[in-house]
């Protein structure tokens, strides 16, 4: 079965032409883009972020753009939840890792590793989007019509409005409002499953 | 009441003053030199020695030692003074503050050090605050009389009038004193011996061990030697042994007027200090000493607790960072200066931390933006920090080669003095072939003998010189091919990212073969795959034979095709770091250009500039460019290598060749490039020098000569 999620590829080496991984991939998921610019892709990510991505990023890039450890950097900026994998050709003993784990990459995959390596650290990635709360309110909220995701669904304790697409906002940033609706929603989802009071279309 | 007299006893017996005065302290140097010990652990700052008229000895000789410090109360003198084996430095270590310094008179002995240097002892004391001055005057001759008399074993009459040296009364009084003055003045007569010019030679050397090596301190303890006696001693300040002991000292200094910092160069087989420009680290005072072998045997034999440990940092005379210069063992000193950290340290001519001992001296005022990390165990990380430590570096690194540049005089020396000696004996063979013929028949026998044994002195001679040019090239050889595995390695990591990013591609295309193969669908993608393939292995294969050329020693000489080299350098070897970083190159060479030389070598030189224009073009945002043209200039060859890069600042520009010396620490660099190429064109009389770039303002030409024929 086809994935829903997208593969945004950064990397500088990375070329469709060349690596048959793209094939495979894009057999898999539901896109897979490529960027061998890490400005181009971080002017270009915002686009995405709506999207169920999953992103393999390369660390190495020439000196005048910015390296993985920023770009990473970069997208928890934005968003927290989106699964990073680090797909590099660094010496390992002398990269450092420790920023990489605090901005939770997702996984390390080295360079020279088989398409098949690489799919099951995607499909690990893929189960993880679909069980996060992020990911789950995802595609709640996407089977909402457009325009109401725009509309004030919800006020939060201290009175303040927020829609939809707000909230999603809040949950990828886990911000504290964000963190506490994640909490407050996996609480009643397993106490109204548990209790067989809903049941779910699945 | 000042000159009111009282009385003090020694609180002691005989057996105790015969173990003490005459068993421990053996000598007079030993002795003046505990004297002189309990002034440094008083904090004196200064003590002077007075030798006045000891030779010859008369009622007239005398030696006083006055010291500035903290002086002895009358309490002190009746319960410290007057009583052994109660030294208070037993129980402190260290002296008072805010001195601090490590105690060395142990034994409290000291005192009884005095009756080795004369019979006769005035002691004056007096400490800050007090308005009297405590007078006190011992007489040790009654002491020794007294002795005498106990160890006469006649108990009858010893009964009687039984006097014990506790009996013995010393008498004391008080004078008026300065009430700021402090300290402690020791005025010995009756002296026992006449002091020679050798004499005083010994006690010099001895006090010397009492002074640090490190004159930078905050409190520093100063010994002078006055004598009426001899010329020399007339009024000389002690040295630190240490230094006396090391094989190479330079002290740098700075002019706050004009703006100029002293560094060391060397040049000709000499040490110069020479001015530059200030540094952005503020003005620096730096002493710094070198030990050879020899010199630290002597110096371990000295101080047996002291270490030769590197360079230390003072700010305002108090050593900085103490958490991280005071470790207990040496290995586990921090080496904040990154003495040591100058990779393969041991090789060759580097020096490390336990060659030198040296200080490097700051103030808050002038090294404002030199400051201590919060953990008092480093400096903050800044640029003027890093000024600071590429500093000492130089200057240690100006050492290092003026020790090479004496080395090399000598065995060049050595060398023609072997030659000379080989061409004497050929001269001498020649006169005696003279001889032989005009000889009488029975002398000619004598003669040819002597001939035949010069001939043979002679061979050795010459197989001696071969011998040793042999071994000099051997090792010479191993230096080089050393040094090409260094820059192997650097090179080596960049090969193995690249190697990595291949071997992934043509590892997954195969494994897509597996796979999908066969699969009408993809019929095209099977058949760019394997092509894929082909170049990329392609590709490894030349990285491969790069690799083992560049392991391969370099002594072959053979014709290096000058155009292709460069050609195959610039568009294959370095075509992924060109395009990566956007540079753009121009070769202009001629063609069928073949230079002598050894392959590996050539490509090496060229390989290290290629790789320092990139580096340095990496501060240019646009139109990245390096230039390289081959000129003939009569029977040379003459490269121009230029790059519009961030050039070269001119207080770099004289060390640039020497080795470690980097300024793209940051990118890898580890300062060899230059020094190898420069290296290994002064071996073949070639050479490379920095001209006037050809994209001034901003960028860098070297003009490196080759001679074609060698």
């Amino acid at each position: 079965m086809k994935s829903d999620s997208k593969i945004i590829i950064i990397d500088d080496q990375f070329n469709p032409d060349d690596d048959p991984t793209y094939i495979v991939l894009k057999e898999k998921y539901a896109d897979v883009l490529t960027f061998v610019s890490s400005v181009e892709a971080m002017k270009e990510l915002p686009k995405y972020l709506d999207d169920k991505i999953i992103i393999l990023l390369d660390l190495s890039f020439p000196s005048k753009e910015p390296d993985g450890h920023k770009v990473l950097e970069k997208i928890r900026e934005e968003n927290k939840l989106i699964p990073v994998i680090i797909w590099s050709a660094v010496n390992e003993n002398e990269e450092s890792f420790s920023d990489l784990i605090n901005n939770d990459a997702f996984g390390f995959l080295k360079r020279d590793v088989s398409t098949k390596e690489i799919l099951t650290k995607l499909e690990e990635a893929d189960i993880y989007l679909n069980s996060s709360v992020s990911g789950a309110l995802e595609n709640w909220i996407k089977s909402h019509p457009q325009g109401d995701q725009d509309k004030p669904y919800i006020i939060s304790v201290d009175e303040t409005e927020l829609t939809l697409n707000d909230l999603l906002k809040e949950v990828r940033l886990q911000t504290k409002l964000g963190q506490s609706f994640s909490k407050k929603l996996n609480k009643l989802t397993i106490d109204l499953l548990l209790r067989k009071k809903e049941n779910l279309d699945d | 009441m000042s000159n009111e007299k009282n009385n003090l006893k020694f609180r002691f017996d005989v057996s105790a003053y015969r173990l003490l005065g005459r068993e421990l302290i053996t000598d007079r140097i030993t002795a003046l030199f505990e004297l002189v010990k309990n002034s440094y652990d008083a904090n004196t700052d200064k003590v002077h020695v007075y030798f006045d008229s000891v030779n010859p000895k008369t009622e007239e000789s005398k030696i006083v030692i006055q010291d500035d410090g903290l002086g002895m109360t009358l309490t002190d003198l009746k319960d410290k003074w007057m009583v052994i084996g109660t030294s208070s430095k037993r129980r402190n270590r260290e002296s008072p503050a805010p001195y601090k310094r490590k105690v060395v008179g142990k034994k409290g002995v000291g005192r009884f050090a005095v009756d080795k240097l004369g019979a006769k002892l005035l002691l004056r004391t007096t400490k800050k605050g007090s308005d009297k001055l405590i007078c006190l005057e011992t007489d040790w001759s009654q002491y020794a009389d007294l002795e005498l008399e106990q160890l006469k074993i006649d108990f009858e009459k010893t009964k009687e009038k039984q006097q014990f040296f506790t009996d013995i009364e010393n008498k004391y009084w008080f004078e008026d004193a300065d009430i700021d003055i402090q300290g402690t003045t020791l005025e010995i007569s009756k002296i026992s011996e006449t002091w020679t010019e050798s004499d005083l030679k010994r006690a010099n050397t001895e006090l010397s061990k009492l002074i640090s090596p490190n004159h930078q301190t905050k409190y520093p303890f100063e010994i002078t030697i006055h004598s009426t006696d001899y010329s020399e001693f007339k009024k000389k300040v002690v040295e630190s042994i240490a230094i006396q002991y090391a094989t190479v000292e330079a002290s740098l200094s700075f002019d706050f007027e004009t703006g100029k910092q002293q560094i060391l160069k060397a040049e000709n087989g000499e040490l110069r200090t020479i001015e530059v420009e200030k540094r952005s680290c503020g003005f620096l005072k730096m002493n710094i000493y070198y030990f050879d072998q020899p010199a630290k045997n002597k110096f371990k034999k000295v101080f047996s607790d002291e270490l030769i440990d590197g360079i230390k940092v003072y700010r305002d005379g108090l050593i900085a960072t103490p958490f991280a210069e005071y470790s207990g063992t040496q290995n586990e000193q921090k080496d904040l200066l990154g003495i040591d950290k100058r990779r393969y340290s041991y090789f060759f001519d580097r020096l490390g931390t336990r060659d030198l001992l040296g200080s490097i001296e700051i103030t808050d005022v002038l090294n404002p933006g030199i400051i201590d990390a919060t953990n008092r165990q480093d400096f903050v990380d800044n640029k003027e920090w890093h000024e600071l430590r590429k500093y000492v570096i130089e200057q240690i690194s100006q050492i290092e080669a003026y020790l090479k540049q004496t080395r090399e005089t000598k065995k060049a020396k050595v060398d023609s003095e072997l030659k000379g000696a080989g061409d004497d004996l050929s001269q001498i063979r020649k006169e005696l072939n003279k001889i032989s013929k005009s000889a009488p028949v029975e002398m000619k026998e004598t003669i040819d003998a002597i001939e035949k044994q010069v001939a043979k002195t002679q061979v050795s001679v010459n197989k001696g010189l071969k011998t040793k040019i042999t071994l000099e090239e051997e090792k010479k050889q191993q230096e080089s091919l050393l040094f090409s595995l260094i820059s192997l390695q650097t090179f080596s990591s960049t090969l193995a990212h690249i190697t990595r990013t291949i071997i992934g591609r043509i590892k997954r295309t195969s494994e897509f073969f597996k796979e999908r193969f066969p699969d009408p669908k993809f019929e095209e993608v099977f058949k760019k795959g394997a092509e894929k393939i082909f170049n990329e292995m392609e590709k490894l294969s030349g990285a491969i034979d790069f690799m083992l050329k560049y392991a391969k020693s370099d002594s072959k000489i053979e014709e290096v095709d000058v155009k292709t080299t460069l050609e195959n350098l610039f568009g294959n070897i370095h075509d992924y770091t060109f395009q990566q970083e956007d540079i753009k190159y121009e070769l202009v060479v001629k063609k069928d250009l073949i230079l002598n030389y050894n392959q590996t070598a050539f490509e090496d030189i060229i390989e290290n500039l290629i790789s320092n224009s990139t580096k340095a073009l990496m501060d240019v945002s646009e139109k990245r460019l390096i230039k390289c043209e081959c000129l003939i200039e009569n029977d040379k060859l003459v490269i121009l290598f230029s790059d519009n890069g961030s050039g070269i600042k001119e207080e770099d520009q004289f060390r640039i060749f020497d080795v470690f010396y980097t300024t793209t620490a940051e990118q890898g660099g580890a300062g060899m490039g230059l020094f190898i190429i420069k290296t290994r064109l002064e071996a073949i009389q070639g050479s490379i020098e920095l001209v006037e770039s050809q994209f001034k303002p901003t960028g860098a030409t070297f003009k490196i000569t080759f001679p074609f024929k060698r």
